[in-house]
């Protein structure tokens, strides 16, 4: 264009300037007008393709976390852990009452007539129920129609439903936990068929109306928070959806960002797409978090409904449902023990939005209304949870499985534990210590427990308290702590003497006071506890009185290694320190591992592991790993016989006489006390002809609490034994034994076998001029 | 649960009753189609009905012998025999599970000891 006559100039300016408006016009437009535009639009089109993708790949990156979280294992299904089934069967001591309450634990309907599993009905004396099935594969049990008739606080007679007697049957054992991995919490996990039908209802009804419809977000429910938010000028609404929830609480990050909310909600659309609706709603309701127990969280219906209501999730009625949904916008909040006013009012607002959604009825609404609150004090009934329990049960099986693979694909632990028997001494410690008057102790408040219970014949561990409040979650005393052993010693110092052959029964002990030089150069100068000494005893007067002076010449004797083999090969599974002040128990031990050494005393020296889990089975009913009872010799059972025999002669005569007035007077049985210096332990151990119970009492600061073994722990091994025993100690002496009539204070030969009291020895000890006394007495 | 007895006609120890005697029939039925598993289950439940009666401690071993185990199944019978009291034919009967067990395990002379005992004890 350049480089013409003016002229051409003019002309072509002309032109110049027309055609320029022609294109160069054409195109001024666009880009004025239009180009910008394009070029924002593309802009914007490369940062929404970078969010989407960006988006995308976060959302892989989260979905690996969901499919980790939720569709592999611990959501599918976790290992759940059974109790010991209750066996029914005429001659059992059980009563009618006590059958109920179980039923009612197992979540059974209370109905007029039984009509299907779960159901049962109580007319006088005869319970009549349906059982559930339980089991699986080849171990299924089919539902049974059963009817129990009681007299004299036992079953006279058990029936099927077409009147046929049924020798035994068994009920579906009740869970008592699950083990989860990444917490290790134990919470109680239930499965779809335990999810009463209102509460589903409710959940949706008052959380996310379209949960069944949308795709895990909920866009109208978004808006309408949004409008609500707005219009309120705050936000009070949230616009999350269940799958959303579920999202949030099991990531348990309280940061309420941008960015969070970004995620979860990515999250939750992945959620949706890969778990089927009930699940997710199962997975909501095992783990939306309800309330505080102390440091405990209490996560899930089920653990929230025996927290708050005392009874497991089937259990509820619906103004209790209501109040656990209701809970789930705010657990402090609308906690009903700290706020009652507000949780009731909440309660019947959820009842109300019920009605409105046609879950429930407007009279059932209005009358659901109308209860009062119901909840329990904290810790007053037992609330199904066996802590101290699941402790053991875990840690046995943490040394063969991994926590992983614990809770692949729905395991079912079957166990050991005897519920009944549970909740009966956890009441009877309650009881216990709640009444304990103790002399200059500062406060009786802080006096705390632990028992055990164990049955010799199989090793089951069927009862374990690990303080005075055992529903809490706290410090297993049974188990985790170590305390003085006290006398309880003594039997085994006795038990390794007699076994040697260094020892018989009647044995003339100096009871004179006695210098023991130590390995550290210092001198041992032990005393009776009296603080009485002098002359001499039969060593069964030792062992029956805890006299020390006599006992520490028949450990020094017999020696110490001696008596450590004894505790070993008896079940101990420690090395405990070698000092002779091992004799008047200096050595520390758990209460559990004190049930085991008198479990196998009790049965004259066959060891029987305690053992709480007694088979692992896949969700098909194939077992896994069995732990079957097994037998080993532990000690010479002549002198285990002897040994038990005067532990019996405790209880008759000796330090363990506080037993007589409160147990049944046919209910032999054999047991030893156990104080530690300046009071600070009270123990108590021993066994009738079935189960062998451990009592420990004391305070977690190891200050004195004043009480000796007779006084602190005995009464309360009695109540236990007089609820748990039911057969007496057998008292038939293995061959190699010889009987011999005595009276007690001399050990002179009594005037009759039917005088005085048997002291049995070896056989080959001969005593010429003894009473001997043949038959079994 | 005291009882004399003469030594001359030997006490007898209650075989199961009941319950018991249902569940040890029981597991002889699966002990001889052989589902060991089953067969320890039943005993066991047995056991914790009657728990200390020697008959079901020799069941055990008895069961335990079938198994392979004859280490446990001695023990078994000794822990048995050890609440026989007298009774003849229970003791026998120990006495010869012994003798069966402690000749699964190699041990002859131990095995010939314990026929010895069950002997005694016709």
């Amino acid at each position: 264009m350049s480089g013409k006559t003016s002229a051409s100039r003019k002309k072509s300016k002309k032109k110049r300037v027309r055609r320029r408006t022609g294109r160069r016009a054409a195109r001024r437009p666009t880009r004025s007008a239009g180009g910008w535009r394009r070029k924002l639009l593309q802009r914007v089109g490369v940062v929404f393709a970078v969010l989407i993708a960006g988006t995308l790949l976060y959302g892989f990156y989260l979905d690996a976390g969901i499919r980790n979280a939720f569709v592999g294992q611990p959501w599918e299904r976790p290992a759940r852990v059974f109790a010991q089934p209750v066996e029914l069967y005429a001659g059992r001591n059980l009563q009618a009452q006590e059958l109920q309450q179980y039923l009612h634990q197992l979540g059974y309907d209370r109905v007029a007539q039984p009509s299907q599993p779960g159901e049962f009905a109580t007319t006088g004396m005869v319970v009549r129920l349906i059982t559930r099935s339980w089991g699986a594969g080849s171990r299924a049990a089919a539902p049974v129609a059963v009817e129990v008739r009681f007299a004299d606080g036992t079953i006279k007679e058990l029936r099927d439903g077409r009147g046929a007697p049924l020798p035994v049957i068994q009920l579906e054992p009740q869970l008592v936990g699950s083990i989860i991995p990444a917490s290790g919490q134990d919470r109680v996990v239930i499965g779809a068929d335990q999810v009463p039908g209102l509460l589903r209802e409710a959940l949706v009804a008052v959380e996310d109306r379209r949960f069944f419809q949308h795709h895990g977000l909920d866009p109208r429910g978004i808006a309408r928070a949004a409008w609500v938010n707005l219009r309120a000028g705050n936000i009070s609404q949230g616009g999350s959806t269940i799958t959303q929830q579920l999202i949030k609480s099991h990531f348990l990050d309280n940061r309420r960002t941008w960015r969070r909310k970004y995620a979860e909600a990515l999250m939750a659309v992945a959620l949706d797409a890969r778990m089927p609706k009930e699940r997710i709603l199962l997975a909501y309701i095992n783990e939306i978090y309800l309330g505080q127990d102390g440091r405990r969280a209490i996560h899930g219906f089920d653990l929230a409904s025996r927290f708050y209501f005392g009874r497991s999730l089937p259990q509820l009625e619906i103004q209790d449902i209501a109040l656990l949904v209701g809970l789930v916008r705010g657990p402090s909040f609308y906690d009903p023990r700290r706020h009652p006013q507000r949780a009731l009012q909440r309660r019947n607002d959820v009842l109300g939005i019920l009605a409105a959604g046609g879950v429930i009825s407007a009279e059932a609404a209005t009358r659901a209304a109308g209860q009062p609150l119901g909840v329990t004090r904290q810790g007053q009934r037992n609330n199904g949870n066996y802590p101290a329990f699941l402790s053991v049960v875990t840690g046995q099986l943490l040394r063969e499985y991994d926590r992983d693979d614990l809770t692949s694909t729905g395991l079912s632990i079957y166990t050991t534990l005897n519920v009944m028997l549970q909740n009966d001494i956890e009441q009877i410690i309650r009881r216990a210590l709640d009444g304990l008057d103790v002399p200059d102790m500062p406060s009786s408040a802080d006096v705390q427990a632990a028992a055990v219970v164990v049955v010799p014949e199989t090793g089951d561990l069927a009862a374990i308290v690990g303080g005075r409040n055992p529903g809490f979650d706290g410090f297993n005393r049974a188990v985790t702590m170590r305390r003085p052993i006290g006398s309880l010693i003594k039997p085994f110092v006795f038990l390794a003497a007699l076994s040697t052959g260094q020892l018989e029964l009647d044995t003339l002990l100096s009871n004179e006071r006695l210098s023991v030089p130590l390995d550290t150069g210092d001198t041992w100068e032990p005393d009776n506890y009296s603080q009485q000494y002098g002359g001499e005893v039969p060593a069964y007067r030792a062992l029956a009185e805890s006299l020390n002076l006599p006992t520490v010449r028949v450990g020094l004797q017999v020696g110490v290694k001696n008596v450590i083999t004894i505790l070993k090969q008896l079940g101990l599974q420690r090395d405990i320190p070698g000092y002779p002040a091992l004799f008047l128990g200096a050595a520390e031990l758990a209460p559990l591992e004190v049930a085991q050494l008198f479990s196998s005393l009790s049965t004259r020296g066959f060891v029987t592991p305690v053992r709480a889990v007694k088979e692992v089975v896949d969700a098909d009913g194939v077992p896994l790993s069995r732990y079957p009872l097994t037998v080993s010799r532990g000690v010479n059972e002549v002198a285990a016989y002897q040994v038990i025999a005067n532990l019996q002669l405790a209880v008759s005569h000796g330090t363990g006489r506080g037993l007589q007035k409160r147990l049944h007077e046919y209910l032999e049985v054999a047991g030893k006390t156990g104080t530690t210096n300046d009071y600070r332990d009270s123990w108590f151990a021993g066994f009738s002809g079935d189960v062998a119970g451990v009592v420990w009492l004391g305070t977690d600061d190891n200050s004195p609490t004043g009480l000796t073994g007779a006084r602190g722990a005995l009464p309360v091994w009695a109540d236990i034994m007089a609820r748990a025993a039911t057969v007496p100690l057998d008292t038939r002496a293995p061959s190699g034994i010889q009987k011999y009539a005595v009276y007690y204070d001399s050990a002179g030969p009594a005037a009759s076998c039917a005088h005085g009291v048997l002291i049995p020895l070896r056989a080959d000890s001969h005593r010429p001029e003894g009473l001997r006394c043949d038959g079994n007495q | 649960m005291t009882r004399n007895g003469d030594r001359a006609d030997g006490t007898t120890v209650m075989l199961p009753r009941g319950a018991a005697a249902h569940l040890t029939a029981e597991a002889e039925r699966y002990q001889a189609a052989g589902d060991y598993i089953a067969a320890a289950a039943s005993l066991e439940r047995a056991m914790r009905i009657e728990p200390g009666n020697p008959w079901l401690s020799l069941a055990m071993a008895r069961l335990r012998l079938v198994e392979g185990a004859p280490g446990q199944a001695e023990m078994l019978a000794r822990r048995a025999l050890s609440r026989a009291a007298g009774d003849r034919i229970l003791t026998n009967r120990c006495w010869e599970l012994v003798a069966q067990a402690r000749q699964a395990g190699g041990d002859k002379a131990g095995a010939l000891e314990a026929a010895r005992m069950a002997d005694q004890h016709q």
